[in-house]
């Protein structure tokens, strides 16, 4: 359950203790991990262990028990169909930017067509379903780039993918980490983990 | 309305909204997005969707208006019972006597012109035009459908009613009545296989009689001991006789003026001879103002003196011996005008002489329903939203909302509404700090809620409506998956931005094939609105069918045009849907994202 990096007082992710509960079911106790930048750390275990609780309480969608997080800023990729169906890939980029962070519309046209191409996608004015899985999943990645996270949360970011696409997403995420962007992903794909994560924690 | 919402998430979630129906097409919206100003053409098709809906309503509010310029005052009546021979004053600067009567009740009192449907003749009218002349003001018809006149007349929309009021001391306890304009007396009219039979209402024991709904003949057949399961009331003068003809009463008692026009040409009916219970109609007026109805009496014995009255009914055929008994004087001979007896055939024949009236009911009908649709879709829209509020206030009051409009008749609220405005207006007014008064002096002081009715009406459909489409928004917010308002609030959205970005535009667009479902009932249930006097399709059909003797023909026009209506709602209402289509919306979309 606990880490065996160390502590490194700059790190952009630090959780430690984290107690969180779902259900009436406390499902994690006493959790605590530390991630540097540029780490690439995969979260595995089975269903029901808390992984995905595990993302929500560091972005601070659930409520938590007890501990203590701190993170810098964090940009959360949900599981497939998070994008929003009724705004182009631009538009999904830029939504945040503009209502979140009241940027000019250049300023977030700008930084909404940095963060795709960081993710490699061109179709700017594609409607999500007529993208792929890979390039959806790859959106996703993009919109929560545009926030300039310095912690990148990803719950199982390959789901439903095929290797192919698997792969598309696993370059993404080395491309950012070079950049030094912490990251964390949810998967059930050891393959995936293996081949992409610098580091590897298994919830039980 | 509104009051379940807060202000600034009800501007923003009408902004979503309007982004949702004013998108334009895929191909053109994907060619901004690649713009820097992606986020203005929302707002500059939401301000045309502002403009659209407020133009409807000035159109609204002026076509009434024109009709309904200053809020009556009587008390400021110029009194002067000027002679008949002082020439009319300029219209321009006559104040106006407004007149209330139902035009849709039947000949010969006021009822649409058979030729010209839009105008509105009687013996009633003419008397009125005197009336206003020696009054030195201009007549205009204030219609309401005629149970509803005498409120009307409370809540001061008219000065005085003229519409076969019979004078009875119950009556003239709530209300002041003139002296009497007409003698009247009830006659029965049988099928003509029975008209040997029947001789008197004693033959009639034990079988049902049909009337006009509140009418003197309701109180003839009581007190000759029938019971009220054997009165049947009906709400114009025609019907009674209908029904006599269809078998379901064995006999129509109404008065002899009413008998003389629609039974005396109708081969299957016959008038038995003899009429009994006389009474006479007299000029109503509220009973507070005995000034104005001082100067209405003068005028109408001058009337009565110098023949201009008998004139008047010798023109329409009803200047029978009766008259002269209270006090009417027979005037110059006359020729009795065509439209004083025969009765109109030709149905369908005439379709060029009503088709103007028809098209201009069934553009009342369209603006009530283009006034009335979006605003219900709007409201309905924030009452969903509150609905789905954190805060339980916020929440019951939506559910208060609903429940209420929902849980009332249409008709009942329009009723309410149209005659509980005006005194809440003049009590707010009267409550009024005076900085507020002088503000309100702008919009009409007092009277500021003395709406026209066409816009009453299309207030009342959208707040009703409004109560349906909450359940419909509810249902399309409801649909929309979790993972968007996670999604959403990862962004850093407040739950205001993830409402108004994310959610509210899908829900309406899952809800959009509930909405045109309701747009097209919406279409029909504006008919309703007539018993406040708004000439809408059905009203205006009706009424000219009570003219010309076509009613079935006329109810027949009706359903047809209302079919068209309702195919055109339903042709715009899907275009909007395919629109939402083509930029890959619906449940499918979500499917298709992945698992969940």
């Amino acid at each position: 359950m606990s880490d065996a990096a160390p502590m490194v007082a700059s790190a952009p992710l630090v959780v430690d203790g984290l107690r969180v509960s779902r259900g009436g079911r406390e499902v994690l106790r006493g959790l605590s991990l530390t991630v540097g930048a540029g780490e690439r750390v995969a979260v595995l275990g089975a269903n029901g262990t808390g992984k995905s609780t595990l993302l929500r309480a560091i972005a601070g969608l659930d409520p938590v028990d007890g501990g203590a997080i701190r993170a810098d800023k964090v940009g959360l990729v949900l599981q497939q169909g998070a994008l929003f169906p009724h705004l182009s890939v631009l538009a999904n980029v830029m939504l945040a930017l503009r209502v979140v962070e009241r940027m000019t519309p250049d300023a977030a046209l700008r930084a909404a067509r940095a963060a795709l191409a960081r993710v490699s996608i061109d179709r700017l004015d594609a409607m999500p379903h007529e993208l792929s899985g890979g390039q959806q999943q790859r959106v996703a990645i993009a919109r929560a780039l545009a926030l300039a996270p310095r912690v990148l949360l990803l719950d199982e970011p390959t789901a439903a993918l095929d290797p192919e696409a698997t792969r598309e997403v696993g370059r993404a995420l080395v491309g950012l980490s070079a950049t030094g962007i912490a990251t964390v992903f949810v998967t059930h794909d050891l393959g995936f983990a293996e081949g992409f994560a610098t580091r590897t924690i298994t919830l039980a | 309305m509104r009051s379940s919402a807060r202000g600034a998430r009800a501007r923003l979630d009408v902004l979503a909204w309007c982004d949702v129906l004013t998108r334009r097409d895929p191909r053109a919206q994907r060619c901004e997005s690649a713009r820097p100003n992606t986020h203005t053409p929302p707002r500059t098709s939401l301000l045309a969707m502002i403009l659209c809906v407020a133009a409807a309503v000035v159109v609204a509010w002026t076509a009434t208006r024109a009709g309904f310029a200053a809020p009556p005052d009587a008390q400021s009546t110029p009194s002067s019972t000027a002679p008949s021979t002082t020439p009319p004053t300029p219209p321009t600067t006559t104040p106006i006597l407004r007149w209330g009567a139902d035009p849709s009740g039947g000949a010969p009192f006021a009822f649409l012109d058979p030729d010209d449907p839009d105008r509105v003749i009687g013996f009633e009218v003419d008397i009125a035009g005197e009336l206003a002349r020696r009054l030195g003001r201009t007549p205009e018809l204030y219609r309401a459908d005629w149970l509803a006149l005498h409120d009307a007349l409370e809540a001061g929309r008219c000065d005085v009613l003229l519409n076969g009021f019979e004078v009875s001391e119950e009556r003239a306890e709530v209300a002041r009545f003139s002296v009497p304009y007409f003698a009247f007396a009830q006659q029965l009219v049988v099928r003509r296989a029975d008209a040997g039979r029947v001789r008197a209402l004693a033959d009639l024991a034990g079988g049902r009689i049909a009337v006009l709904n509140g009418s003197a003949s309701v109180d003839v057949l009581r007190e000759a001991g029938f019971a009220d399961g054997a009165i049947l009331q009906y709400d114009d003068s025609l019907a009674p006789y209908t029904e006599v003809k269809l078998g379901r009463a064995d006999a129509a008692l109404a008065e002899s003026i009413i008998a003389a026009y629609y039974a005396a040409h109708d081969d299957a009916l016959a008038l038995v001879p003899g009429t009994f219970a006389p009474g006479t109609y007299a000029a109503v007026t509220r009973a507070g103002d005995a000034a104005f109805a001082a100067e209405i009496d003068r005028a109408l014995r001058a009337m009565q003196d110098d023949g201009t009255l008998g004139e008047i009914l010798a023109r329409w055929g009803l200047l029978d011996a009766a008259q002269a008994a209270i006090g009417t004087a027979p005037g110059r001979p006359q020729e009795i005008l065509p439209q004083a007896s025969a009765p109109r055939t030709g149905g369908f024949a005439a379709a060029r002489a009503i088709a103007p009236a028809v098209l201009e009911g069934a553009a009342v009908t369209v603006l009530l329903t283009v006034i009335a649709m979006p605003l219900a879709t709007a409201a309905g829209l924030l009452l969903a939203i509150a609905r789905l509020s954190p805060r339980a206030w916020t929440r019951r009051a939506a559910v208060a909302y609903v429940t209420l409009w929902r849980g009332t008749p249409l008709l009942v609220q329009i009723f309410l509404v149209y005659f509980s405005l005006p005194p809440l207006g003049q009590w707010i007014f009267a409550h009024s700090p005076g900085a507020v008064q002088s503000i309100l002096a702008v919009v009409g002081g007092g009277s500021f809620l003395t709406l026209p009715p066409l816009l009453v009406g299309a207030l009342c459909l959208a707040a009703n409506y409004a109560a349906y489409e909450a359940e419909v928004h509810r249902a399309g917010l409801e649909a929309v998956p979790r993972i968007q308002w996670d999604a959403a609030r990862a962004l850093g959205l407040t739950r205001g931005q993830a409402i108004r970005h994310v959610v509210a535009p899908q829900g309406v667009r899952i809800a959009m094939p509930a909405i045109v479902n309701d747009l097209n009932s919406l279409i029909k249930d504006s008919c309703l609105v007539s018993v406040i006097g708004v000439t809408d399709l059905l009203s205006v059909c009706l009424g000219i069918g009570k003219s010309r003797f076509t009613v079935p023909e006329m109810l027949l026009i009706a359903a047809v045009v209302y079919l068209v209506l309702s195919i055109a709602g339903d042709l715009v209402g899907h275009r909007i849907e395919r629109r939402l289509r083509a930029r890959g919306f619906g449940p499918i979309a979500h499917a298709k994202g992945g698992h969940a």
